[in-house]
């Protein structure tokens, strides 16, 4: 089964801001190819924001957008708003009980997109060991 | 047939509305100058959207009129709103018409195109002053379906020129490139720190716009605190002037970043705050060409800005800063150590850009281009 890292913005990120962009490109450097990456935006524009970064990064060939309104499978999901409470739900009720880390939580300051890669990193080694 | 030199025309100035947007202020400033040098023409504007700040100040050289609702932006599923939307624009016409025969309209913006069938039948100019977002994004249906039929075209930047081209191939042999224009008149002002409750010795990083996604505070606050942990002996103030509060000032008064990040309110006059900075950074995701950057290099402040559009190019041409590639706040940060650190290198690279954009950008540079290419447009 793919490893799969799911990044979570909150919506309408038009006025929502997010370090989803960072994120994905710090992720896109640290793990293996194998692990697939895909940036969870449901809704015409959010998935119009998410491809114009990932075109201006370089990383559309890397990182895949997903419009679905439900979650994409996880095995790990990432928060990417600025603060613990935002983004979409996507860590509650799921079936697969995927992890769940963001900005502001998990012992993840804010800002701090660097740790965050870091600690999904860690979180992707793991469950790649299992 | 040519335009004679100097051959009078009513032009009609379109505006998406009247809010002081980049757009709006160089649309303004080009008729105060036209008013000057072509006191023979006569001018009235019509504000697609909506009304603003910007209607007194046009009002002074000629009639206004809100297109509203009688310019609509949707035409419903598989065109199922053209028949209302033709009702909308004959009103439109019928109003436009009473501003007397109009021969020349210069519209700014794409989705201003959205009142191109109501537009008497006069030469257009189109001028635009986006990139993806607003020739993709939020292009209505309308707008796109009469992005061709302008009789010409003006871009603020080689990167607008290409965009423009990618989404209507026939405006190629139509387009002329000049870059949006600045007054010095607003960049001038009294550095007076003290007024604005910055320390004499800090090191202030300047940014001034609206808070959304397409101008990314996030990247803002990112690069401030890469800055200070390059260089954590460095008194580091970075103010964005502008736009509402939002989620970004918030987090930032949440976590104790507000000794290091300011957020202001919208400043009518930018030149004390330039006057008193160090640095421009401009960490738009996009941005055509904007008039804070310009405004930026004629106060003599380094710009540091993302690879997108004019900023960049403005940039690269003058060597008045630092381009860096989106969304390296990282090395955003380092251009900014490395001109903190060193006043002298920072005055040259400031004085290039000055030079640069006082020679180029400045609007009685720009305007006798945009006056060119509104006659060659008349004599299409």
């Amino acid at each position: 089964m793919t490893t799969t890292v799911v990044l979570v913005p909150p919506a309408g990120s038009w006025d929502a801001p997010a370090l989803t962009i960072e994120v994905a490109r710090g992720l896109a450097a640290s793990l293996p190819a194998a692990v697939a990456i895909t940036w969870w935006a449901p809704g015409a524009e959010d998935a119009w924001l998410a491809a114009h970064d990932l075109t201006a990064t370089g990383l559309a060939g890397r990182v895949a957008v997903a419009r679905d309104t439900t979650p994409p499978p996880a095995t790990v999901t990432v928060h990417t708003g600025l603060a613990a409470l935002d983004g979409r739900s996507a860590d509650h009720g799921r079936p697969d009980r995927s992890s769940a880390v963001g900005i502001g939580r998990d012992g993840v300051g804010p800002f701090a997109v660097e740790d965050l890669v870091a600690v999904v990193s860690g979180m992707v080694a793991d469950a790649t060991d299992v | 047939m040519g335009d004679p030199a100097g051959a009078a025309h009513h032009m009609l100035t379109v505006l998406p509305s009247a809010e002081r947007t980049g757009p709006g202020v160089m649309a303004l400033d080009l008729v105060r100058w036209l008013h000057r040098e072509r006191p023979g023409w006569s001018h009235s504007t019509l504000f697609v959207g909506a009304g603003g700040d910007l209607d007194a100040d046009f009002a002074a050289h000629g009639p206004t009129l809100v297109a509203g609702p009688d310019a609509p932006f949707r035409e419903g599923r598989r065109g199922s709103r053209r028949p209302l939307n033709a009702v909308a624009h004959r009103r439109l016409r019928r109003r436009l018409a009473a501003l007397g025969p109009i021969d020349l309209a210069h519209v700014h913006c794409a989705g201003s195109m959205r009142a191109h069938p109501a537009l008497p039948a006069a030469r257009t100019l189109l001028h635009v002053h986006e990139l993806a977002v607003g020739l993709d994004l939020h292009l209505g249906p309308v707008a796109r379906r009469h992005l061709g039929a302008a009789d010409r075209y003006l871009a603020v930047s080689e990167a607008v020129g290409a965009t423009l081209v990618d989404r209507c191939p026939t405006a190629a042999g139509r387009l002329d490139i000049t870059s949006e224009m600045a007054d010095p008149a607003r960049s001038g002002g009294p550095a007076d720190r003290d007024a604005l409750g910055c320390a004499p010795d800090a090191v202030v990083v300047l940014m001034t716009g609206v808070r959304n996604w397409r101008k990314a505070p996030e990247l803002f606050v990112r690069t401030a605190l890469a800055a200070r942990h390059a260089a954590p002996e460095m008194p580091w103030r970075f103010v964005w002037l502008g736009g509402a509060a939002d989620g970004v000032e918030a987090a930032v008064a949440a976590t104790g970043l507000d000794d290091l990040v300011t957020f202001l309110p919208h400043h009518h006059e930018v030149g004390p705050w330039l006057a008193a900075a160090d640095v421009f950074l401009l960490t738009a995701r996009e941005d055509a060409h904007p008039i804070s950057v310009i405004e930026a290099a004629l106060a003599g402040l380094p710009v540091v800005t993302f690879a997108s559009g004019g900023a960049a190019e403005q940039v690269r041409a003058s060597g008045g800063g630092v381009v860096v590639p989106f969304p390296d706040t990282a090395g955003a940060a380092a251009a900014l150590v490395t001109l903190a650190r060193d006043a002298t290198h920072r005055a040259q690279v400031g004085r290039r850009g000055r030079e640069h954009a006082t020679a180029h950008l400045v609007t009685e540079a720009v305007a006798p281009q945009v006056l060119a290419a509104l006659e060659r447009t008349a004599a299409s």
